[in-house]
This record gives C-alpha cells, structure tokens and sequence, in this order.
C-alpha cells in the first residue's frame, strides 16, 4: 500500500508533522509502536500552551493543573536560595499519555491514518520511494518523516544520524508518586483543582545536575538530570542524586503516605541538530530524534511540535534537504535550542555548573546579609558566558 | 449449502496488564488505561476466521458498548472479521448479564439471525461466563459452553469438543447454535499491517436502541435485574511476616519450610462449629443449594457452600433445600446431601440424564423453581453449573450474580459481594424485584457444615417428563490429567527473579519435593520459558493451593489476582519492596540461588518435616 507520507512516531513531534501533512491534503500515515500514543512514555511534563497553538486546537488540551508558580532553587553545599516567579498562566503540567493521545486524535482527525502496535524496523529508498518495513510488513510512502525520539534506531540505521555519545547526553531519572487531588492541594497550599506549581532546582552535591519537580492533579512528579559524563566519570549513578535532591528539599515529608506510582530514566540529547543532519532524500527527522530538547528546562515538547510541524510541510511540499534545514533554522524554537547549546555545553562543565550555583547562592546570601566577602566573581567567564547566552558568539 | 454465517459478539475491557490500584485510596484506577479487546475474545474471533478459510463463510463481529468500542471492532476486522456492527446507545449503559445478553440477541435478531454465534469464554472485567449462553436462551438456540476444539461442521450440524474442568465430551448440534470459545482453541493471529489499515477504514455500522427493537425496559441498568449498590476496595487479610535472609541462609530456608508446613497442617475442611445467628427478616420462600455432580459423584463445592447458605437460610428465617437434577444413579446423593445440612432435599428426576445436560436440566430446574418459588438459588461456581445458571435464570427470568465470595443479609435482601477485575475491586450486588435471587459461588470460600452420619429430611420428588435435548454426546471422557495448576494443593510460582529457563529445575525440584507443581508468572510464560498453562495470574489461571510459594516473583497485580484465593502465600526475594511481600504470610528478603537449594537440601536430609 502506498502513502504520500509515513510518519514514525505518534508523539509530540509525529503527530505535529501528520496533522501539517494531513492538513495540507496529503495520504498520511502515522505509525505508532506502543499499543496507543503515549503509552510508550513516562508520565508527564509542562508544556507552554502557546507551543500548541499554531496547530492544535487547544479549547480541548488535556491538562493537569496551571503553573501559577515557578520556583527556582539553588543549592550549593551548605546554602540553598530559592525564587519564586509568579507567572501569566500560559504554563501547565500535563499527562503524557492523554496529551499524545489528543495530539494524535486531532491528527486523525485531520485525516491522517493513525496505526498502533506497530513498529518500524527501517527505511529504505527504493526508485523514487520508500519502503517502510514494520514488524506487521511493509508500506511505501514518497516521503518519511522519522520522529522515532531520542533512540533513533530508524534514523541511525539508515545512516542519517549518528548514535548520541556520552558527552552529549544528560541522564534523567523521575519518580511519580500519587496522592488524591485534595491532599494535592493541601500540601502545596492550590486554592483551586487547577492550580499547580513547579519547580527547577539547580544543584551541585554530589554532582551538579538539574532537578524538577512537577504537581500533576493527584500526583507529584520529581527529577533529576545529570550529564552522562559525570555520572560515568564519578561513577555514581543517577538515583543516588535523587535521593540527595529529595533529602535537600525535604521530599519525603511532602509525599508522606503517598507511594510510588512509577518511576522511570530518559535520556535526554544536548547535542544534534545541526551537528547531525536532519534530511537525507525525502526523509525528515524532527523532535528528540534530532536532539531538539532544552538540556537546562528539559522542554523537548515545544521544539519537538514546532519541528514536527516543519517536518510536516516539508514532507508535504517535497522540500530538497536544504531547504528543510534552513527552514528549521529559522523557527523560533528550534533557533533557541540550538543557539542555547554552546551556553549549555559551557554550563554542564563540572566546574562551570558549581561556580554559578554556588556563585549565586553566594550573592544573594551576601545580599542578605550585607556581607559579600565569599563572593568571588570571575567576570572574564561570566562575560563568556553572558554572551554566549545572548547568541552573540558560537561557543 | 448457503453460505454459512458466523456471529461474533466481543467486549471491549480496560487492558488489565495496565491496571493498578491507587496505593492511598486502594481504588482501581481506570483513568489513562487503555481499552482492548476482551482477550478470550480474540480467540472467538480467531475461530470464526477459521471457519471462514475452512467452510467459507461470512463472518460478522458485533459489540454492545460505547462509541470507543469502534476500536474494538476495527481489530476484528483487521485479523479478517468481514464486518462490525456497533451496538451503542446511552440507555444501555449499566447493563447487568441479564439485559446485555437480551441486547446482543436483539442484535443478532437485526442481522437476520447466524448459523454460529461465537462468544469468548468469560471477560476478564467482570469475570461472569453468563452473556454467551444466555444470549443463546434468549435466542432459543442450543447453548455449548466451553468449547475446545470445532471438530467439523456439516450443513446442518455442528460437532465441537466441550472440556470442562472435570470432562470432556465430543457434542453434535443442530446449527443454529452458539458457542463460548476456550482459550485453547487456537492462537489468535496477529494482523499484517495492510489489514490494519483497511480495518482502520472499513465502514462500521452503529445501531441504536431502536435500529434493533429492543424493549427500553429489558436494556441497560434499567433492565437489569440486579443493582451494583457499592463497590470497594477488596480487604487486606493477610499479615505479613517477613525476615531477612541474606545472612543465615539455613536458618531462613527452614523457617521458610516451617512455615509451608504449618500452613499444610492448618486443616480446615469443615466448619468446627456452626453458631446459628438471629433472623433480620422473614421471607416465604426457601434457600436452596443446587448440587452439582458428575453422576452419582457430588461436587464437594456445593456442600461447602451450603455451609453458607445455611448461615443465609437461618438470618432470612427460612429453611435450606438442596437441589439434585439427574438419573436414577444420582439418586445416591440424596442421603449425603441431608447428612451436609439440607432441611429438604428436592430430587428432581431426569430419567437417562445422569450427567448434565444443558437442555434436559435448565428445563428440569427452571419447573421447581417456577412451582416452588425459593427466595434464592446457590450454584457452586463449576463451569457446568455457572452455565446451567445463566440459562435456567434466563428461563424464569430473574437476575444472576456471578461468582460470589461474600453474602449478607440487610434491610430483608440478600447482599451478594463479589470481585471485580479478579479482585481488585468488590462490588456488592442486590437483585431487589425478581425471585428468587440467583447467585454462583465461588468454590473454596465457604466451608461445609459438620457431616451428620444418618441426618434425615423431607425428600420431594419430582419426575420431569418430555426430556427434550438438541446436544448429542458422541463421546465422553472423564479428564485424567485435569488443570493441575488450578487443582494442587502446593503451588511454586517462579518470577522474573529466576533469571534463565534453566533455573526453573530448581523449582521443579522443590515442587516435587513438597508434592506440588511449578506455576510461572506472565512474562516467563510470554518469553515462552514455561509452557502457557502453568501461567498463574488473571489471564493464565486462577489458582487456590494451601501454599502459594513465590520465588523471584516481583507481584504485579495481574499475578496478585491469580494468586488471591491461596490460603496462604510465602515468598522469597531479594528486593525488600516488591509487591509480594505486601500481599503474603511469610516472606523471606532473600536470593533464591541461595535459599531454595538449601530447602532442597534440608527436604532432601529429611530435617524437616
């Protein structure tokens, strides 16, 4: 059977591309591994509501709670500071699986042929289209487009993209743990069912890494994200930093009688795109698979919708791969990845990392107490790294 | 010959592999489980696919549910069903057996009525094995449940193998007939990805209410004889006692032992002392017990669950009946029957039917019930008996519950509990305005009254003429090997923990050490390390041994839920939290490579005994 398009992955950045493609009057097939969209994912994340916008119709987003609040919180060794920044509410948790669900229905509904339960083992050119060959057999399209995430088994065998080193990739790890809705609001202070709260935490005991904690409707999500490198380096594993993370913010306290509901490791790519190529022929990568995931926020989604769209015209309108890489380039989303990498890669440097944590914990500290003796600024990195933030020179 | 038409009824249920309990309120969460095709379903489907490569047919699938049930349908098709009728409407919602069996068989009747009608032997939600032989009664079709091999089919006639749990017996019927499929009739098939996207595509037809002249009164929970009138958590029972053995390997291998052998030695096959308790209510009719039996043999289920009905009998201040349908050599079990506690034993003769016969005995027991009108019906939950019950509740036309574990009696109706989803959740059901109350009992919950040597009570005969039966038995067996795992009275169950195929000996040897056999949880089975019927859980088989001893198995729910009714449950494994330990009597934190060679060891020295 023969498709103008076949996309691979019925998540954020898949079901994006089906619903630009399907929209455009194009023969879509989204092809989905997991038994329905999301399934093949851990539990949730926050989303911007304006990321979904531009394709969905977002009256009908299934979300959790609105972020009200977004705490950052700082912890050096013996200090802690956090910052609470109130925010217009266009922040919200969100459940994977009833997100992706969604994402696909109204691709779907855009026409696009949504098939489960079904994996793709590869992509190859034949004549002038692709043979797609699942595990249920094979289907032919003109043009693909592989939004197959992080593990892009399709998009390195057909040597698109290299396998992520660990240089370039920050281990995640999240638990969930389940309350009831009302004890939910109770313990984080909500008024409303629909309030919610997260917070980024930033620390560097034992290894510098990035924490976050989410507030679903009856659950509490809490994370951690260490680059790979460390953890190989200090051979420690992911969970012992959980723990600390947990330990420092008084956690258990906060989920007592709460249990586990399901715990889960990602890895997330801080490195791709445009490192690694996004097109060969008529086959465009979009989302994770192409690394598009801010390493410091973990917002994968956003890029990935934005690219996934991209991915989306660009199958329909046949894009040449110049074209389709210049085009991602320009998106606003994708730009901001990119340009935030080298600030990032300067950032996820042992020494970097607690330089800052400790520097701005320091600072306001000092602030506090009117005394800024501990304070050592090094202003020829920070000006480095100012810079690099402001996109003004590449790494 | 025309061509042959096959029927396919199939549900649509929360996939119970996904299915988890919230651990602060113990409530089951359905939210963001995703629905699947009942899964004995698919071995109907299967059949009927079978059939049509076979004889050439047209095969139909129907469902009665919601709109999201069109999924369901869609995977029919794909495996090579030729078309899906979707049965929805929002007054059928809350359809007990009762009016979910009368909706199908309106449905059926739309489409012009089938030469087959195939159902899934059970579904796994509510676990009732009624809808299938129901819809048969109410289409007045010949009823063959349990079906474990289509053996041939002519122009007219049908021949299938039926296995139940203590026979098998080869059966011709006329067609039309319907069917309930065992899951080891055949593999269900995994469609190729160009029928997944027909199916995707392919027309589904909806009927409402109205497109299959169903009366509004016989649909949904307005219909429906019985009320769910509370649903809970199930209780927790067992207390678990666990200690750590990763330093004394001996010294927690034999507690380990100890511990199985105290739980064989706890006998308890009858009830030491019966307590008469003081009557809530007074009702006209009896309670009566049906006892079930292969031939002059009793099932010994229906006498435990006597004990009960007693207990039910004496709070409703009425008086216990037993019921024996059958031939002149069932006769010997009148006296046996008085003996366990019958006030009154009715002994309705089916000259030349010894055995059961789905026609011969719904007829016999639908007569006294209709001439006697008994407050309530107790049936041992035996694959003959559960089939019989939901025909012969469809005959005089009352409601029955499924498989229940609980009883009580408040505000002068009988309260019938029972689990859900294997026992993740108990619902309590009432039958408020039809008589009498009918209810299977789950075997191995009750136990029976002391046995009276020389108990005596009034005997009512009943001679039932016209015996009538459109299923011939061409053979008969007595099934020697029978479901070992469901049967034995010492279960090893080996997890994920065992690591490779190979080490599963280990377990085996330990089994027959103990004298009992080796079960394995899903993912071994799936791995296909141990053969498919030794899987225990939800979707392999439920087992109730004295011990369940669970090696390396981490208990998931699914595993739980198969594992529930054991009177007592050991286990050894080296992660501390895992669910086992939370859902047994004893339990050592500890490595099986370890400590179950040191039991084979001290069993082998004969130390412990």
């Amino acid at each position: 059977m023969k498709f103008d398009i076949v996309v691979v992955g019925a998540g954020p950045a898949g079901s994006s591309a089906a619903i630009t493609a399907a929209r455009g009057g194009a023969k879509v097939l989204l092809l989905e591994r997991g038994p329905e969209p999301g399934s093949k994912n851990v539990s949730g994340a926050m989303i911007r509501l304006e990321d979904f916008s531009s394709v969905y119709d977002i009256a009908s987003i299934p979300i959790e709670r609105k972020v009200k609040n977004v705490d950052l919180i700082l912890l050096s060794n013996s200090n802690r500071t956090r910052i609470s920044v109130n925010i217009e509410s266009n922040l919200a948790t969100v459940a994977r699986l009833k997100l992706d669900k969604w994402m696909a229905q109204q691709a779907e509904k855009a026409g696009a042929l949504l098939i489960t339960k079904t994996t793709v083992l590869g992509v190859e050119r034949e004549g002038n289209e692709y043979k797609v060959e699942t595990d249920r057999g094979e289907v032919r399209a003109d043009r693909v487009v592989l939004a197959e995430g992080v593990n892009a088994l399709v998009s390195m065998k057909a040597n698109i993209r290299p396998d992520l080193t660990p240089d370039h990739a920050v281990q995640t790890v999240k638990e969930v743990y389940s309350l009831n809705k009302d004890e939910v609001n109770k313990r984080f202070g909500f008024k409303a069912d629909d309030e919610g709260v997260s917070w980024r935490i930033l620390g560097i005991d034992p290894v510098p890494y990035a924490g976050f904690l989410y507030v679903y409707k009856d659950a509490v999500a809490i994370g951690a994200g260490i680059p790979m490198k460390i953890l190989i380096k200090r051979k420690i594993t992911p969970y012992t930093v959980l723990d600390e993370v947990k330990e420092r913010l008084g956690f258990n306290e906060l989920v007592k009688g709460a249990s586990l509901r399901e715990y889960s490791a990602k890895v997330i790519p801080e490195y791709g795109f445009p490192s690694w190529k996004a097109c060969s022929g008529k086959i465009y990568l979009a989302g994770d698979a192409i690394g598009l995931v801010d390493p410091l926020t973990f917002n994968g989604i956003g890029p990935a919708v934005a690219s996934g769209v991209v991915a989306g015209k660009a199958a329909l309108e046949s894009y040449e791969c110049s074209k389709y890489e210049s085009e991602l380039m320009k998106n606003r989303e994708v730009r901001r990845v990119v340009n935030g990498r080298p600030l990032v890669k300067e950032l996820i440097e042992e020494e970097n990392f607690k330089y800052y944590v400790k520097t701005i914990n320091d600072l306001l500290h000092g602030w506090v107490y009117s005394d800024f003796s501990k304070v050592k600024l090094d202003t020829s990195k920070l000006l480095k790294h100012l810079l690099l933030g402001m996109g003004v020179f590449k790494s | 010959m025309p061509e042959l038409k096959v029927v396919v009824s199939i549900k649509q249920v929360p996939d119970v592999d996904e299915l988890r309990i919230d651990p602060v309120t113990n409530n089951l969460v359905r939210e963001g489980v995703p629905a699947v095709i009942n899964p004995p379903d698919l071995h109907a489907i299967e059949e009927a696919v079978r059939l049509k490569e076979r004889y050439g047919a047209k095969t139909i699938v129907i469902t009665m549910g919601p709109p999201q049930a069109d999924s369901a349908l869609r995977e029919a098709l794909a495996m090579g069903i030729d078309e899906a009728y979707l049965i929805s409407d929002r007054a059928m919602a809350g359809a007990d057996t009762w009016a979910t069996s009368y909706t199908v068989s309106k449905a059926v009747q739309k489409l012009g009525g089938a030469d087959l009608i195939l159902f899934g032997r059970r579904a796994v939600d509510g676990e009732t094995e009624q809808v299938g032989p129901q819809t048969g009664k109410w289409l007045g079709l010949p009823v063959i449940g349990y079906v474990s091999e289509i053996k041939k089919l002519e122009k007219d006639k049908i021949i299938v193998t039926r296995t139940t749990e203590f026979d098998e017996e080869v059966i011709e019927a006329p067609i039309p007939t319907v069917l309930t499929m065992l899951e080891v009739a055949n593999k269900p098939r995994q469609p190729d990805i160009l029928s997944l996207i027909k199916a995707k595509t392919a027309k589904i037809t909806v009927w409402n209410k109205d497109d299959i002249k169903a009366e509004p009164d016989k649909i949904g929970l307005a219909g429906s004889p019985t009320k769910v009138i509370k649903v809970q958590p199930p209780p927790k029972t067992r207390k678990a006692e666990i200690i750590d053995g990763r330093k004394d390997i001996e010294k927690a291998a034999k507690w380990f032992l100890d511990k199985i052998f105290e739980s064989l030695k706890e006998d308890e096959s009858t009830l030491k002392e019966y307590v008469k308790p003081k009557p809530k209510v007074k009702v006209n009719g009896e309670i009566w017990v049906y006892i079930d039996h292969i031939g002059e043999k009793p099932n010994r289920a229906s006498f435990e669950i006597m004990g009960e009905a007693r207990r039910i009998a004496d709070l409703m201040d009425t008086s216990l009946s037993a019921v024996i349908v059958g031939g002149e050599a069932t006769k010997s079990l009148i006296d046996e029957t008085f003996e366990y506690g019958a006030d009154k034993v009715y002994f309705v003769e089916t000259k030349g039917f010894d055995r059961y016969d789905n026609e011969v005995y719904t007829r016999a027991l639908a007569t006294v019930i209709k001439k006697y009108k008994p407050e309530a019906v107790f049936f041992p939950g035996t694959k003959n008996t559960r089939e019989l019950a939901s025909t012969t509740a469809i005959e005089v036309n009352t409601g029955l519950i499924a498989d229940c574990t609980n009883f009580d009696v408040d505000k002068g109706v009988l309260l019938s509990t029972r689990p859900d989803f294997g026992g993740k959740e108990m619902s309590t059901i009432i039958c408020p305005k039809h008589r009498p109350v009918m209810v299977t009992v789950r075997a191995g919950v009750f136990m029976p009254l002391p046995r009276v040597q020389g108990r005596k009570g009034e005997l009512v005969r009943e001679e039932i003429d016209d015996l009538f039966t459109r299923l011939k038995v061409l053979d008969y067996r007595v099934i020697e090997k029978r479901n070992i795992l469901a049967e034995a009275d010492i279960v090893v169950g080996v997890g994920r923990g065992i690591r490779s195929p190979e080490n599963i000996k280990m377990a085996e040897e330990l089994a027959s050490l103990l004298g009992g056999v080796v079960g394995v949880s899903k993912p071994l089975a799936d791995m296909g390390w141990y053969p498919k019927e030794r899987q225990v859980g939800q979707t392999g088989t439920t087992i109730r041994p004295k011990v369940y001893i669970a090696l390396g198995v981490s208990g998931a729910v699914q595993h739980l839920v198969g594992i529930l009714s054991s009177r007592k449950i050991g286990a050894i494994n080296l992660d501390p939290s895992a669910p086992i330990f939370e859902n047994c009597d004893f339990g050592v934190v500890g490595d099986i490579f370890e400590i179950v060679p040191k039991m084979v060891e001290l069993l082998k020295k004969k130390e412990v005994s």
